[in-house]
């Protein structure tokens, strides 16, 4: 019999409070007992065990005691290596967050008191910037932001419904709730959630809107039509004609920006510059012509932009410089 | 809350969060599992500061191992193994001190029971050990009174070990149904506690 479907019986029990029950087993013994009617059963041969002369029972010491003193027990194993290397580095992020929030917070404050007096019903919360933000919403959910891009809400956002406007493009992580619709309004086109994550883009150029879903389900509608789009799938609304059309992929690489996550299956260097360009919000030049036929296969997580860089020298060998906001890349190609 | 970035530091700042998120699982982890783990723990080397000491121990080695382990699929597996092999290491390293292996403070409550009440206990549990079928009895005995191994006995009564298993299984369900006035009187006890 394999031994997942093992049955708990005497045997086992017994077993197990003689100390002889391997990890496997001891496991299987505590998920069984997450049935009350089990527990008392367990319970029942436990205190047998116990009424046995020369037994010592076991008394389980107040976790927060422990807690404490395992905090102290890594905080000491912290100073030597492996461990270090993060921590600090978590340090100053958190210290980056919390200045940044002060700050913030100062102009918002502000921009409510003024909005207030002139009794408007959505308070702008942002304004479009040229660089990327993060933002958690009161309900936990999670957006980031992509450059020249903008999200307003008023200081009702989860009162009721967590409505919310934006133009750009954005990438939603929602905080599940299913009594408060998460509503996303561009122009006439709404976009509405029970928790999942996704990506809203609103081309510069045309007037189309793209809805990558990650995670989840979105309903995209708009009054005269209404589209499903999941886990996988883009949801692409034209604005010239009101259509709703759906696309069963979704673009992983354009969401680089929020997700810092690269997947590149064979496909040209020259379409991976755009992608990094885009999430890097930098502009990266590279020889059309030469390098035509260079073709990258590589994923990256959390990899600075120099280290991606990096990568594609050493694969390309090529050069890579930087001048502010520009990037050339100069080699020979792949000819 | 808004953060403004560099594009750069991006990577830095979601790292971060991965980070803060782990911290918060890690300590989902104690909680869940702390108490079953000191459970566990105990029942092999029956001593409270060692198994608080081994269940401590495999905490910091999660700690240390947490970019390794598969996170939070594994972690409960991890745990209950780190504990396994620092059990089986402490008495281990207690035999070669002392040349046993479990600690059994013999008979000790047994003198304490001196009201009458719990002498008339004690002997009844003591019937309804002898009245075990006598292989079953020995095995139960050997085990719980001398505090020996499953292999230690199965090897001096030239049996298997999964003929332990089962008579101590056994034993444990017959004792179960004679004394069940004791273990349930112990119960409500508590309860009115």
């Amino acid at each position: 019999m394999d031994a997942e479907n093992k049955k708990i019986d005497a045997e086992l029990i017994g077993k197990y409070l003689a100390g002889e029950a391997t990890p496997e087993e001891a496991m299987q013994l505590q998920e069984w007992l997450a049935d009350q009617g089990n527990q008392e059963e367990f319970e029942q041969y436990a205190r047998l065990w116990n009424l046995m002369p020369a037994s010592v029972s076991a008394t389980v010491p107040s976790s927060q005691e422990v807690w404490s003193q395992l905090q102290s027990n890594i905080d000491k194993k912290r100073r030597p290596a492996p461990v270090r290397r993060i921590l600090p580095r978590l340090a100053v992020a958190a210290s980056i967050i919390a200045v940044v929030v002060v700050l913030a917070n100062y102009f918002v404050k502000q921009q409510y008191s003024y909005s207030s007096n002139k009794s408007e019903i959505i308070v702008p919360r942002y304004e479009a910037a040229d660089e990327k933000r993060i933002d958690t919403l009161k309900d936990g959910s999670i957006i980031i932001i992509n450059k020249y891009s903008n999200i307003s809400y008023g200081p009702e956002f989860n009162n009721v419904k967590r409505e919310l406007s934006m133009s750009g493009e954005a990438y939603f992580n929602v905080t599940p709730d299913k009594s408060k619709p998460f509503i996303i309004s561009l122009d006439e086109l709404k976009v509405e959630v029970v928790g999942t994550s996704f990506n809203v883009s609103k081309h510069p150029q045309g007037d189309v809107i793209d809805v990558q879903v990650q995670t989840g389900i979105v309903k995209m509608y708009t009054k005269a039509n209404l589209l499903m789009v999941k886990k996988g799938q883009t949801g692409i609304y034209t604005k010239k004609d009101g259509t709703l059309k759906l696309k069963d992929t979704i673009d992983l690489n354009s969401i680089g920006y929020a997700t810092n996550s690269f997947y590149f299956n064979d496909i040209s260097l020259i379409e991976a510059c755009k992608y990094l360009s885009h999430a890097f919000n930098v502009d990266i030049r590279i020889d059309g012509d030469k390098f035509r036929d260079c073709r990258v296969t590589a994923q990256f997580h959390s990899k600075s932009l120099s280290y991606i860089l990096e990568v594609i020298d050493a694969t390309f060998n090529t050069t890579y410089k930087r001048e502010g906001d520009i990037i050339q890349i100069q080699g020979n190609g792949c000819q | 809350m808004i953060v403004l970035l560099q594009a750069e530091s991006f990577a830095n700042i979601k790292h971060a969060q991965d980070h803060i998120r782990l911290e918060e699982s890690y300590k989902q982890c104690f909680d869940q599992y702390f108490e079953r783990l000191y459970g566990y723990s105990f029942t092999i080397v029956g001593d409270n500061a060692e198994a608080k000491d081994i269940v401590q121990s495999a905490y910091v080695k999660l700690w240390e191992k947490r970019d390794e382990v598969n996170w939070p699929a594994a972690v409960q597996a991890y745990l209950y193994t780190t504990v396994y092999r620092l059990s089986l290491n402490t008495i281990r390293n207690r035999k070669i001190r002392e040349g046993h292996h479990k600690k059994i403070r013999p008979m000790q409550q047994a003198e304490e029971r001196n009201i009458p009440e719990e002498k008339e206990k004690s002997t009844r549990i003591q019937k309804a050990i002898d009245e075990l079928p006598p292989r079953c009895k020995e095995v139960f005995y050997k085990s719980r009174m001398e505090g020996k191994k499953y292999a230690a006995i199965a090897t001096e009564l030239n049996i298997s070990i999964k003929t332990v298993e089962v008579q101590i299984g056994k034993a444990l369900k017959i004792l179960r149904e004679r004394l069940a006035d004791l273990i349930v009187s112990f119960l409500i006890y508590f309860l009115i506690q």
